[in-house]
């Protein structure tokens, strides 16, 4: 067995606690045991911006780390962000309750961990061995680092055969190196060599994600469920049998899951995204703003930190709003707005993240009826994409349907015909959708615009007394299917008016009749029942006259 | 908050800050002059008791839940050694003796067989031995198979006790004179190995001369 002592001389070492009593109570452990040069952190934060100025050979970390990141996040983003070298050393420590959850991660797994309260003489033995098995797969984790996998597991399979008491550190980093290579067969070999004699969770959890992977999905997830039943609180088996779930074609039962993972681990940032974006996609929108409102908090200080959490994080709020002056939408208003500040100056940099945030600015405002900072806000993300020097036909749509709310029909119509001439042949079909979706959507409300017109001059005309003229405008008027009830009750009033007045003209009254048809049947409550019924009775009347 | 969680989150706390209460008691031992030692001693040998008692709480708190303890890779010479470092607190005159192979290794739960092994040197020092020994051995090594026993010099097994193998409902004292709830416990531990490690027991014999012999099979 090493040397414990002067194995720690030479280690860059970094401890992390929340605790100032175990902090310096694990400091001074490790002084005794050998450790030259300690570095200590309060907090998650601190710990990353640390991690990220140097080379640490051994962090140990507590797990729970009071409000901010947790542990296990910490060497998430440590291992995320490659400042950790692979044959770094990572030890979480941790009270018995969390172990489970330790044990389990097979993504980002921890070197070690160690079981809280410890002594001395405790964490002398377990550094020991923890440092006994590293050197031991030192040469996997060498040719991992120097991107040699197919070596990697080379020398993997040796460590199998010839030490077989590394069974479990050595299946655990060859099973992922299969699944890398998408060896699925062979990583579903090696995750049930341990499961023989030991029940593993990690390594079942490992056989399920590569029958998932080699299409017996059902199994994997009646596999994940079997595990869930004996270690409730593992985490990632939700998070895997989300995914399963998705390819499956059960996005709701993703998001329970989704659901079940965050609310036993709600600090992890892709976790909140993960559900946040399952959610929207399932029309959920509550859970979504929900989950992208914690993304964004717990990615604030973590290299996680996207701006599409702020983004879609007002739009979820957006389902809420209306041009309603209550406290709770100007609540939500605020919320989105606060949002879209932060962004601001979080990314000013960045023309396309601010062009975004200008649309979904401008979205907010049209939400709210709030129409001129709706047009600023478009208006402002018209000159940012004219900034873009390839703008994507994503955001070309984007700013199509800005232009569409916001009133801008010309400028959308004109930017429609550019996507159609310029590149309809390169358009992805889910994009000549959007745009064939918007073009509907401006041709509508052209048509609500024009007839609405008609409808006004109509009036006008009818009440100057012009009747044959008021005619001739509704008749143009009703020609569009989109018109509404007013406007052909309108049209009927001004036929009826025009028959009492002059003539029995037996074309206008048949023409009452069609557009009565139209309008099918108005109920009592209905404010427009009294007139409709009125020119009813007047049409029947005048019919019964012309002998009809 | 489920009264259980809340219970359970009173038990961790209690456990953390005995855990405290003997680290201040260690540094008070330490720097205090030598004629007062023997006045902190005792409440440092009763604050490990409670603190032991509270570590068996959460335990069968959990235990009661169903809720498994995971296993993994562990070395039982370290185990022991952890054992014999929390019992030589409480028991200084007896000898404590860890026979175990640095490279013997196994697959359990640590935290649950460092419980069973303090429980049961307890349990021995309690009827009267002067010398207890922690071995340990690899049945199978493929399948980390191991068994580990303690050893000890005192007035050994009842009769009765060894016919029952302590399952007698009036009588799971490993000793005559104890109340059972000891040896209760480290059958409750070893019972819980199996959903991971089939056959596994506990073995009580008496030594040919002196002493009574347990034997934990996690195999």
């Amino acid at each position: 067995m090493l040397n414990i002592e002067s194995s720690l001389s030479s280690k860059r070492i970094l401890i992390v606690d929340d605790l100032v009593q175990a902090r310096s109570s694990l400091k001074n452990m490790m002084g005794i045991i050998g450790a030259q040069s300690i570095d200590t952190a309060t907090d998650g934060r601190e710990a990353m911006e640390l991690i990220l100025e140097n080379d640490y050979d051994l962090v140990l970390s507590d797990y729970n780390l009071g409000k901010g990141k947790d542990g296990q996040q910490i060497l998430e983003e440590a291992r995320f962000s490659n400042r950790l070298k692979a044959t770094a050393q990572f030890i979480l420590v941790t009270g018995e309750n969390a172990v489970e959850r330790v044990m389990g991660a097979l993504e980002y797994e921890p070197d070690a961990y160690i079981t809280k309260p410890f002594t001395l003489s405790m964490l002398r033995e377990r550094l020991k061995r923890i440092f006994h098995t590293k050197e031991e797969l030192r040469p996997i984790n060498e040719a991992i680092e120097s991107g040699d996998i197919s070596q990697a597991i080379e020398i993997a399979n040796f460590l199998l055969e010839s030490k077989p008491r590394l069974l479990l550190p050595v299946s655990r980093i060859l099973g992922k190196l299969y699944m890398r290579q998408e060896r699925y067969e062979e990583a579903l070999y090696v995750y049930s060599q341990p499961l023989n004699t030991r029940m593993v969770s990690w390594a079942r959890l490992g056989q399920a994600i590569c029958m998932h992977y080699l299409g017996d999905s059902l199994g994997a997830l009646a596999l994940i469920r079997q595990t869930l039943v004996d270690y409730p609180m593992y985490v990632q088996c939700h998070d895997w049998a989300a995914r399963i779930l998705l390819a499956l074609g059960k996005p709701e039962e993703a998001q329970e899951q989704l659901e079940l993972a965050a609310a036993i681990s709600p600090r992890a940032v892709l976790r909140q995204m993960e559900l946040g974006y399952l959610a929207s996609q399932n029309g959920d929108h509550k859970i979504a703003e929900v989950a992208f409102e914690q993304s964004i908090r717990l990615g604030r200080h973590s290299c996680y930190k996207a701006s599409g959490n702020y983004l879609q994080f007002a739009r979820e709020l957006q389902h809420g709003l209306t041009s309603e002056k209550t406290r709770d939408n100007i609540n939500l208003r605020n919320k989105a707005l606060r949002a879209i500040d932060e962004l601001r100056q979080e990314y000013s940099g960045h023309v396309s993240i601010m062009f975004d945030t200008c649309i979904v600015e401008g979205k907010t405002y049209t939400a709210v009826a709030e129409s001129d900072k709706a047009k600023e806000a478009v208006d402002r993300a018209e000159s940012m994409l004219a900034r873009i020097q390839t703008p994507t036909p994503d955001q070309r749509l984007s700013m199509t349907e800005a232009f569409i709310d916001t009133g801008q029909h010309v400028k959308a119509k004109d930017l429609m015909n550019t996507m159609r001439d310029s590149k309809a042949s390169n358009l992805a079909q889910n994009a000549l959708d959007k745009l064939r979706a918007l073009e509907d959507k401006l041709n509508a409300m052209t048509i609500r615009e024009h007839t609405a017109k008609l409808n006004a001059e109509g009036v006008s005309l009818y009440e100057q007394g012009k009747l044959m003229e008021a005619i001739e405008v509704f008749d143009q008027a009703v020609k569009y299917d989109e018109v509404g009830v007013s406007v052909l009750l309108n049209a009927i009033q001004a036929k009826v008016s025009h028959i009492e007045r002059t003539e029995l003209d037996i074309r206008q009254l048949k023409d009452c009749y069609t557009l009565f048809k139209r309008i099918g049947n108005v109920g009592h409550l209905d404010e427009r029942y009294d007139r409709y019924d009125r020119l009813k009775t007047t049409c029947i009347r005048l019919k019964r006259a012309a002998g009809l | 908050m489920k009264f259980e969680q809340l219970a359970a989150a009173v038990i961790h706390d209690v456990k953390n800050q005995l855990q405290s209460l003997m680290d201040e008691e260690q540094l008070a031992l330490e720097q205090l002059p030598d004629q007062y030692r023997s006045i902190v001693e005792p409440i440092l040998q009763r604050t490990s008791r409670l603190k032991d008692d509270a570590l068996q709480l959460v335990i069968l708190f959990r235990l009661g839940q169903n809720r498994p303890f995971p296993m993994d890779d562990a070395w039982p010479r370290d185990t022991a050694n952890d054992a014999i470092e929390a019992a030589a607190i409480q028991f200084p005159s007896v000898k404590l003796v860890n026979d175990i192979d640095e490279d013997c290794q196994g697959f359990y739960n640590e935290n649950l067989i460092h419980l069973a092994l303090m429980t049961l040197i307890t349990n021995s020092a309690q009827a009267g031995a002067t010398s207890i020994t922690l071995k340990a051995e690899e049945v199978d090594q493929d399948s980390g198979r191991l068994c580990i026993q303690v050893i000890d010099n005192g007035p050994g097994f009842s009769k009765t006790m060894l016919e029952t193998q302590g399952e007698s409902a009036d009588e799971h004292s490993s000793h005559d004179d104890g109340t059972g709830l000891g040896l209760y416990f480290v059958k409750l531990i070893v019972e819980h190995h199996k959903a991971s490690i089939q056959g596994a027991s506990v073995v009580l014999t008496n030594n040919s001369k002196k002493g009574a012999c347990v034997t934990l099979n996690l195999a």
